[in-house]
């Protein structure tokens, strides 16, 4: 296991002397290339937005948040961010790894005005041959082959995060906001970040005997050993911060090729087909993935009134990746990035952006605050397109205006986790549904009232967010009688674990759901 | 029928279509109990020889209470009859207002006294469509499609667009698997007559095709339109209810049957439904009441096992058992009467591992079926018969349409498991719990400890299971 100089330095570049006189010319070069070329291209890009569409490694997908207990009682909120979606699993040999200049972020925002509150900041290291975390350049394998050994080849599979076959090592450090005070390192020495699931050649401890990945741990020992050795506890003053980085497997689920193109009748339609049920368009893929388990004592508390939970008391959370206003490309060694961070993605709850707001807005969006929602993007949530394109396309009656339900539940776009409740039950534990409340699956908030146990009270994972999405479209504002729509698609293709981190393990390179034949079993 | 809106007679009671909606439900796979009560012609001995006169023929049909409208309705087609037995079309309004009594009551006597009345009619007038696709029903309900397909045949013959004798080719079809088929049927029928009747089927069969979204809608939009009688609208909320159950979507299931519960509904498929929508949110005491209420007038397989399931899972085996004996001891009554085994009886053993043997000799007869619930009931046995390759090879064809009935995945999932395919087997289990996590008191817990057991690093040895698998 290394520990890499390169990677402290970088984090302190910005810092020095010398690399602000760098930074003062590249900021003249990239202000000349700005208004000549594509200003566009460096300035802020954004999720399931045009622009954020063509950044990958800054592309929010998901963000999970809700409370467990540790095996110890203490209380905790856990928070897990999905980004990059569509990393292809076999995507060899370099395979995909965390932008090292830009800076992912989980908020913890006030649930009522979306001021932040919190902010926890992932930041990574580089990942070209110079700069980061390399046993062996003179080899093409990122992954299985370390240096030489007394002058002979080691190639073979990792057998121990940051052992020679784990050629490069991404690793991460993660510091905290409190308001707007400034970041204080949460972290000591750099986290390392989990290998991607190569195959059972390179990965093997990701994978069974058919080659396929192991998840579904029910607690911290039943993580495979990459996983169990990339999670890791942090004590910071007297707090147990656990966290994690790394590809997983994609634990969104849906039918989006359907919904895409026009809502295709397998989701609503009356006349007949063959179609089989919805395609996850989402199976086989893995994200990258970054997460933190915070105790509720290091959190605040703040009283709000959620959907379907009257007089709750919680937090907000959301996430967003910055980048560096300035990036200069260099013909001679690697590209260099200064300046102050932009926000070029965020992330509240599921389908606000990519399903509510319109195209005019999508990349405002991104670049915007919570806080500033209920001026800019109300208007999304309480007439929502999606309704009437729906009635258009199956003469259905779905309420297209003044929907109170659903601003409740998007403006702010946070995600309101109540912190009065006790461990919520997630996906593989006993009574989960899928449709959280419209299945009655409810848990009981401080006071004794039940209220939801997943979204729109947090979001767990394996919460069948769509098909809830729907029907709340299709239900509200009244409720008084609950239509339910859904595409189908009613599971994820790969099991959760019920332990931190909750999301599963990566999908194997060479055998994945999305792959036929033997690969996929029946 | 004054209870519902829904229920408005828009269109004209000679409209044959109505009695079809029930003949969905009386062979609906989802609704077992019809299944296993199906018995061809149990009192086959009442059925009129052409040669009576009518009113000897008339003679043979009993009259019922006239408390239901669908009574009130029989006794007015008898008096119509009586008045004028040689008119044919009085004879086929009389075999439809028993036809609708089987509905309300699912006595299955009704299929014998409506044969009698269709017979007699197509002896008055051999070319009564009505009557051909009546006799089509009788042997649709009494699950002998080859006969079924054959009257509703020749009432195309005559009429190439009669909707009803399309929707009992298309029921045939759907029961005996051959879902292209009834979905040609069906949207042939829908596209001739858009209402309650059509809609209904197309949704039931959305659902059995893995498109269940699409099928709830479309049932909602049948119980909208409605059918001159409540009962027509109670069924099809029953079965909306098993689709939403289906999907885990309890609250919504509930909803869907407050009104015929208000109303007071007999019907045994909205008082099956709502039992098991009451048990999935543990409310056992509205289930049992819901599951006696069936079974006060006579015996149901699916209420006996259901009553018996919600003894085991409160702890009390005895009193199970008790049940579990009169399930047995129906089951032998059937038997001794028509001789003939059913494959919800063989469900039943596998799900409650009795006899084992006995279960492979009442479903092996359906091992070239098609139909995926019989399919995953095939494969169930075999699983728990030790047979890996024919359990593998009958889940395969259950699973075929995607249907998402929890049941299926669950089964899928544990004989997976048990032939060492870890990730299917997680998979199809994550599926069945995640459709609905209580989707069967006493199965559901398995699946939850079986999907915990194959979880993470401490799973059992797959390598060793798979090889010898393969090996197989």
């Amino acid at each position: 296991m290394k520990t890499s100089n390169q990677i402290s330095q970088q984090f302190g570049r910005f810092a020095s002397a010398k690399q602000a006189v760098k930074l003062a010319v590249a900021a003249v070069l990239a202000t000349t290339l700005c208004f000549s070329h594509t200003p566009k291209a460096l300035a802020s890009s954004h999720s399931d937005a045009p622009l954020i569409k063509l950044d990958p490694q800054a592309n929010l997908s998901d963000v999970y948040a809700f409370i467990r207990m540790r095996p110890s009682g203490e209380k905790v909120l856990v928070v897990e961010v999905n980004v990059h979606p569509f990393c292809e699993p076999g995507d060899g040999l370099m395979f995909d790894a965390f932008s090292p200049d830009a800076m992912y972020s989980i908020h913890i925002a006030d649930p009522v005005s979306g001021v932040d509150l919190q902010r926890y900041d992932f930041r990574f290291s580089a990942v070209d041959a110079t700069n980061g975390n390399y046993s062996n350049t003179n080899t093409i394998l990122r992954y299985g082959r370390g240096a030489d050994v007394n002058g002979q080849p080691d190639v073979g599979g990792i057998q121990a995060v940051g052992d020679s076959h784990h050629n490069f090592v991404q690793t991460y450090s993660v510091s905290r906001a409190i308001g707007r005070g400034a970041r204080v390192p949460l972290t000591t020495t750099p986290l390392t970040v989990a290998p991607p699931n190569v195959g059972p050649r390179t990965t093997p401890l990701y994978n069974d005997a058919n080659g396929r990945a192991i998840s579904g741990a029910t607690s911290r020992p039943g993580l495979d050993p990459y996983t169990a050795q990339t999670t890791v506890d942090v004590m910071f003053k007297n707090s147990t911060f656990t966290m994690f980085a790394g590809p997983r497997e994609d634990s969104f689920f849906a039918d989006v090729p359907g919904i895409s193109d026009l809502l295709d009748g397998r989701i609503l339609g009356s006349s007949l087909g063959q179609a089989g049920g919805g395609v996850d368009g989402f199976k086989g893929f893995n994200v990258l993935h970054y997460a933190i388990v915070i105790p509720l004592t290091e959190l605040p508390s703040v009283a709000y009134t959620g959907a379907l939970q009257p007089a709750s008391t919680g937090v907000g959370v959301y996430a967003s990746v910055s980048r560096p206003r300035l990036t200069l490309r260099r013909s001679t060694k690697a590209d260099q990035s200064g300046g102050a961070f932009v926000q070029v993605n965020r992330l509240g709850n599921p389908l606000f952006n990519e399903v509510l707001v319109a195209l005019a807005d999508k990349d405002n969006y991104n670049r915007s605050k919570p806080k500033d929602d209920a001026a800019n993007f109300a208007k999304y949530a309480q007439n929502p397109e999606i309704a009437f394109l729906i009635n258009a396309v199956f003469g259905t009656n779905f309420q297209t205006t003044g929907r109170a339900d659903l601003q409740a539940i998007y403006i702010p776009d946070v995600i309101r986790v109540n912190t009065t409740t006790g461990a919520i039950r997630t996906s593989g534990d006993d009574g989960f549904n899928r449709l959280s409340f419209i299945g009655g699956d409810t848990v009981a908030n401080g006071a004794g009232t039940q209220i939801p146990s997943g979204w729109p009270n947090g979001r767990r994972f394996g919460d069948d967010v769509v098909d809830i999405a729907l029907t709340a479209l299709a239900s509200g504002p009244s409720f008084s009688t609950i239509t339910v729509v859904g595409d189908n698609v009613p599971a994820n293709d790969a099991v959760h674990n019920r332990t931190f981190p909750y999301a599963a393990t990566p999908n194997s390179g060479t055998r994945n759901s999305k792959d036929s034949g033997v690969n996929v079993g029946f | 029928m004054n209870n519902s809106s829904e229920s408005a007679n828009t269109q004209s009671p000679r409209h044959k279509l109505w009695r079809f909606a029930a003949l969905t439900g009386c062979i609906s796979a989802a609704f077992a109990a019809a299944i296993v009560l199906r018995e061809p012609s149990v009192s086959k001995a009442v059925v009129a020889p052409i040669i009576l006169n009518g009113e000897q023929t008339l003679a043979l049909i009993p009259s019922v209470a006239v408390t239901s409208a669908s009574g009130k309705a029989l006794e007015k087609a008898q008096g119509k009859v009586r008045e004028k037995t040689g008119d044919a079309s009085r004879w086929v309004d009389l075999g439809d207002a028993l036809a609708q009594n089987l509905r309300e009551t699912s006595d299955e006597k009704f299929y014998d006294h409506a044969e009698t009345a269709y017979q007699y009619a197509l002896k008055l007038q051999p070319t009564a469509i009505d009557a051909l696709t009546g006799m089509a029903w009788v042997h649709g309900g009494r699950h002998n499609f080859s006969q079924s397909r054959e009257w509703a045949n020749r009432a195309l013959a005559i009429d190439a667009d009669n909707a009803a004798a399309l929707g009992i080719l298309g029921d045939a079809a759907l029961e005996l698997g051959d879902y292209d088929a009834a979905y040609e049927h069906y949207q042939k029928m829908m596209d001739l007559k858009p209402d309650l009747s059509s809609w209904s089927r197309g949704a039931h069969l959305l659902h059995m095709t893995g498109e269940t979204s699409a099928a709830i809608s479309l049932m909602e939009k049948a119980i909208k339109a409605g059918g001159p009688f409540a009962e027509n609208t109670a069924w099809c909320r029953a079965k909306l209810a098993m689709m939403l159950f289906s999907q885990g979507a309890l609250l919504p299931a509930a909803q869907a049957l407050e009104r015929p519960l208000k109303a007071g509904s007999k019907n045994i498929h909205v008082l099956l439904a709502a039992g098991r929508v009451a048990a999935a949110r543990e409310d056992f005491a509205t289930a049992e009441q819901h599951y006696r209420a069936v079974i006060a007038n006579a015996p149901n397989h699916d209420a006996l096992v259901a009553l018996g399931d919600i003894c085991a899972a409160k702890g009390d085996n005895e009193g199970a058992e008790v049940y579990y004996a009169q399930v047995e001891a129906l089951e032998a009554a059937q038997n001794a009467r028509s001789g003939h085994s059913h494959i919800a009886m063989a469900k039943f053993f596998a799900d409650h591992d009795r006899k084992p043997i006995e279960a492979l000799r009442m479903a092996e007869p359906q091992k070239l079926t098609r139909n995926v619930s019989e399919a995953d009931t095939l494969a169930w046995v075999y699983f728990k018969n030790g047979d890996q390759t024919r359990a593998i090879e009958a889940i395969k064809r259950a699973l075929s349409q995607k249907t998402q009935e929890p049941e299926i995945h669950y089964h899928a999932g544990m004989i997976a498991a048990k032939f060492g395919d870890r990730a299917s087997a997680q998979k199809h289990l994550q599926q069945a719990l995640n459709l609905n996590p209580r989707f069967n008191l006493l199965q559901a817990p398995l699946a939850v400890k079986a999907l915990e057991e194959l979880g993470g690093i401490n799973a059992p040895a797959t390598a060793r299971l798979v090889k010898e698998g393969a090996a197989q």
